[in-house]
């Protein structure tokens, strides 16, 4: 018989050591659950930011009215550049939409999978962070305070390459213009002399009075595309100091001879007086001169009946005129009923015909002699509204007349892209001569007709040679769903656990994000200096969306890293300053570019307070992928309604 | 044979070793417990969350916090004013803008005189239709001479009118074109102004003119309505002022002209009311005036006067799960919508407030869904 021998003591010690193991192991298994639930936490917040940056993409406002669109040089404007780009990270990361690149320094410290992020940035793209609140375009600094939350350890970057985009406007002259049906003649206020090439300024083409508090100069842009139009604005020209002897709608709505500058501070609805039924007339007499300078006879001017298609047939290119003409016509028409009641124009009013030289051609040109009722004015209003339709729907390549105001639509808009495939252009930088740019060059997919000035440098024509190669055009080209498919992708690291998240700089600030002015003369026969265009103009900043360092709301404007932590901070951001007073990231002074670099770091979480974290700057952080979406990548202008 | 106990030393560690185990397996089962707990205190938040996530994207396209089709007593904004004429963004338009003119069977013959909302037509589309065009003097404000003349002679609310002015009076006219005026009045009527806006398409220019009125409601010289044009304009006899609001037209510049959205709303939001408990006392003529309103959100705004009272009059804050275990958070769901530079924006929140701790979060989102003029469709609210 075998004796009864228990465990010794060494084999419990091992079997306690196994069972020991295999509840630690289990152990170490129950945090992956919390892990899990976590990361499944950031999915949803990613998954409702996906949303919400698509949606805020496709439908927030993409205009910029405060912004100069106009220049003889494509680089002299800050547009078709990142910041006007219809690219989901350009539109968005702005300081309106909420989103943000993330510092660099901050982001260089963290890592990912496959170094995704490490390879983004070396491509030189960014990393994005959120603002803690969606994107509603209401007034951030007026917002109520957020409850806390971690959304904002959300981070993203737009992967994939960005098509090509159409232009944003056309840099030579923002085509399309618009104006109200009927008007007169175009004259464009500016506040300083239009210049030539040489940045001299030139005599004025027009009127100067006064508007608020400055002496803005008035020109009849119009006559630029046309010579016969200044005599329609004013004839004769310069003006005779006999009122009753000046044609046209200028004597008429401003008849003081000279034109006398208002006292400063006059509002803009104040007119001076004077107004006169022979005024009226004189201003008819001039639209109806300028339809027979275009050849247009009783069959255009004296109808009963409106017009419901072009008189004779005119080519496509010849439609403008018509389109012009009426434009004129109706409005000055119109102006009798101020003057005649319906009994009276029913009775008819005679127009006297006047006979005056065309500036086109120098051959004397008579007026017709009509009769007109008050069927006659409202067939011509008609006829104006019915023509513009006509013409603006048929071709939107062709620039001869303003786009009709009242019934703006996208397809306006032409279809105009970079040629990246032909040399570009060169030439100096506006105030800093001894800098060469370089821009591709424009190609449409026909060719513009009456092409025209620009309103904003109407002496300097656009170089024959600038356009690119328009078998290169391919904004209209077939496309595959997945040459315009992008992806977001999400990451959830707690950046800021850093010390520095609040003082860190901005990541650097795309030079497009500047709204700088386009070339201004410096009175002196040259062109102002760039550090003076970079003043060149009042930041509104509720019509400047998609410029100025995308994190300047919240944006330091002194330096705050020697406060202690806690610091309420809320006087030293920039907010929504830069409307008429206080604008402390505009201009060229080192303070001035230090705010709107963002040097001194951001409050980040839009708390108010200067925080800091509990991480070295030393120290790598790692991000964990929670999601990934695609998206379709415009590639035109756009916002849905 | 004789047995041998444990030896002093060995009942020792064998005690030890036995505290050692049971030690162990307290603590890994308290940790085992806590980290289940925690994980599934997470989880419920996180389905909560995504719960909510999904009530908000849904209430964005089903509206049933503004309007329930299935609950009586939960359409207040299917009110009408029978004393101004005016209704609510759900207000059956059979109730609101009786149609006249044409017929749901003739949708092909459109006439200057058809009145009420016909959904069958592409009017904004259709560049021949020329009922469509807008038609008024763009340089006019509020204060004008006419010395660009009569544009009440080509469009007008009235089909026939003395066209009067204190600049000179002009005589009876018959108008050819009232169709567009009638429907923005009809539409603001019958709507309120973001409704108006919802169904007006997006290149709308928002003005008419119509008989002048030296008097309540006033016109300008020119027979613009000055709702359209004059930010304080008091369109509702006296008693127009919200509590943080303007009608019609912000004060941009004091411009004072009639245009289009953009202009009319980068500094102000138009909104809609759902039930709130900041606005549960509001009746059917609060209600109306504050449709009829837009709020300053933009440039120039305050916190406290304009902000806080909108965010509180416009956003819902629902329980998501009213009677809910006591271990759970309680979340909330809000949405509001409202118009700001002409976009429709509509901002949905999901908060969430610890059981334990009493700490709130917050995850907010905007939401991409059915317009107004969809939901109305959907519950069969514009059939003649």
């Amino acid at each position: 018989m075998h004796g009864l021998r228990a465990f010794t003591l060494f084999e419990v010690a091992i079997a306690l050591a196994i069972v020991a193991m295999g509840v630690v192991s289990v152990l170490l298994f129950l945090p992956a659950g919390i892990r899990a639930q976590q990361v499944s936490r950031f999915r949803l917040y990613a998954s409702a930011k996906a949303m919400d940056l698509v949606e805020s993409y496709n439908t927030s406002s993409n205009g910029n009215p405060s912004i100069d669109v106009e220049a003889f040089n494509p680089w002299d404007v800050p547009t078709n550049y990142r910041s006007t780009a219809p690219d989901l990270e350009c539109r968005l990361a702005s300081r309106r939409f909420g989103v943000a690149p993330l510092p660099l320094t901050i982001a260089r410290r963290i890592d990912s999978d496959g170094g995704e992020i490490a390879s983004i940035l070396d491509d030189g793209g960014c990393i994005y962070f959120s603002q803690p609140q969606a994107t509603t375009s209401w007034e951030e600094s007026q917002l109520p305070k957020m409850p806390p939350n971690d959304v904002q350890k959300v981070v993203f970057a737009v992967v994939g390459n960005a098509q090509q985009d159409a232009l944003f406007t056309f840099p030579w002259k923002a085509w399309p213009y618009t104006d109200a049906y009927p008007s007169p003649p175009i004259f464009q206020h500016h506040q300083d002399a239009f210049v030539d090439e040489t940045g001299g300024a030139l005599a004025e083409l027009g009127a100067t009075f006064g508007c608020y508090e400055r002496a803005f100069r008035t020109y009849l842009w119009e006559e630029t595309s046309d010579p016969d139009i200044r005599c329609v604005f004013q004839h004769p020209w310069p003006s005779t100091p006999a009122l009753d002897e000046n044609y046209g709608y200028f004597p008429y709505a401003y008849p003081a001879s000279p034109y006398a500058l208002p006292a400063p501070g006059t509002d803009g609805g104040t007119c001076p007086t004077g107004l006169t039924v022979a005024g009226a007339t004189r201003y008819v007499q001039a639209a109806l001169w300028y339809c027979a300078a275009k050849n247009l006879g009783a069959g255009f001017v004296d109808i009963a009946t409106p017009l419901t298609d072009f008189v004779g047939a005119p080519a496509e290119d010849e439609r403008w005129k018509q389109v012009q003409a009426m434009r004129f016509l109706a409005h000055a028409a119109t102006c009798l009923t101020r003057w005649y009641d319906k009994a009276t124009l029913d009775g008819g009013v005679v127009i006297a015909p006047v006979t005056w030289d065309a500036p086109s051609s120098g051959a004397p040109v008579t007026s017709p002699s009509v009769t007109w009722t008050h069927a006659t004015i409202t067939a011509l209003h008609e006829s104006c509204l019915a023509l513009n339709a006509l013409y603006a729907s048929a071709d939107p390549y062709d620039w001869g007349a303003p786009r009709n105001v009242q019934r703006a639509i996208m397809m306006d808009y032409p279809l105009l892209q970079h040629d990246l495939f032909s040399p570009p252009l060169s030439g100096p930088v506006s105030g800093a001569p001894a800098i060469t740019a370089e821009q591709w060059r424009p190609i449409a997919p026909r060719p513009i007709t009456n092409l025209g000035a620009s309103m904003s440098y109407p002496r300097i024509a656009m170089p024959a040679a600038t356009w690119g190669d328009r078998s290169h055009f391919n904004l209209c080209a077939p496309f595959d769903a997945s040459q315009r498919c992008r992806q977001l992708v999400f990451w959830v690291v707690d950046w800021q656990a850093y010390e520095d998240f609040e003082i860190a700089p901005s990541a650097p600030v795309d030079a497009s994000k500047y709204p700088k002015a386009a070339p201004l003369t410096d009175g002196a026969g040259g062109f102002r200096g760039f550090a003076s265009l970079m003043d060149g103009f009042p930041w509104l900043d509720m019509h400047i969306y998609s410029y100025r360092n995308a994190e300047s709301v919240f944006s330091y404007t002194e330096d705050v890293s020697m406060l202690p932590t806690g610091t309420d901070i809320d006087a030293k951001r920039v907010l929504n300053n830069g409307r008429w007073g206080w604008t402390p990231d505009a201009g060229s002074s080192p303070p001035a570019r230090a705010v709107f670099n963002g040097e001194h770091g951001a409050d980040r979480n839009f708390n108010g307070l200067l925080d800091r974290g509990p991480m070295p700057t030393t120290a790598r952080m790692r991000a964990l992928t929670v999601a990934r979406f695609n998206y379709y990548d415009l590639r035109v202008p756009f916002a849905l309604r | 044979m004789p047995e041998r106990a444990f030896t002093l030393i060995e009942v020792m560690i064998a005690s030890a070793l036995g505290l050692t185990v049971c030690l162990t397996a307290f603590a890994g089962l308290r940790a085992a417990a806590q980290s289940v707990s925690l994980a599934e205190r997470l989880a419920t938040e996180n389905a909560l969350i995504r719960a909510g996530m999904n009530a908000a994207y849904h209430e964005v396209d089903a509206w049933r916090t503004y309007d329930d089709p299935a609950d009586a007593t939960r359409q207040r904004l299917r009110q009408y004013d029978a004393t101004r004429r005016m209704g609510l963004p759900f207000t059956p338009l059979k109730t609101s803008w009786t149609p006249s003119g044409w017929s749901s069977a003739d949708r092909t013959t459109w006439d200057e005189d058809d009145r009420g909302w016909n959904s069958g037509e592409a009017w904004s589309m259709d560049a021949t239709n020329a009922r469509t065009w807008w038609r008024g003097n763009h340089a006019e404000r509020l204060r004008t001479d006419l010395r660009y003349g009569r544009y009440a002679i080509f469009s007008n609310l009235e089909p026939s009118l003395n066209v009067v002015s204190p600049a000179g009076d002009y005589g009876q006219v018959d108008v050819a074109h009232t169709w567009l005026p009638n429907q923005l009045a009809g539409l603001r009527d019958a709507l309120g102004y973001y409704g108006m806006i919802d169904y007006m398409p997006a290149n709308a220019i928002y003005g008419f003119y119509q008989a002048y009125s030296g008097a309540y409601p006033w016109t300008s010289w020119s027979s613009v309505s000055c709702e359209w044009v004059q930010p304080d304009y008091d369109w509702d006899w006296g008693t127009r002022r919200s509590y943080n609001g303007d009608t019609f037209s912000n004060n941009d510049g004091y411009t004072c002209h009639m245009r289009s959205l953009y202009s009319l709303n980068y500094a102000s939001s138009y909104a809609l009311y759902p039930p709130t408990a900041a606005n549960a006392g509001w009746d059917v003529d609060l209600l109306v005036r504050e449709h009829r309103c837009q709020k300053y959100t933009g440039y120039g705004s305050d916190r406290d006067r304009d902000m806080l009272p909108f965010i509180a009059t416009a956003m819902t804050a629902d329980a998501l799960v009213p009677l809910k275990p006591t271990a759970w958070p309680q979340v909330k769901v809000s949405i509001c919508r409202s118009i700001k530079i002409r976009r429709f924006n509509n901002l949905c929140k999901v908060t969430w407030t610890s059981p334990i701790t009493g700490d709130t979060a917050e995850l907010s989102f905007s939401g991409f869904g059915t317009t107004l003029r969809g939901a109305r469709q959907d519950r069969g609210l514009d059939l003649p």
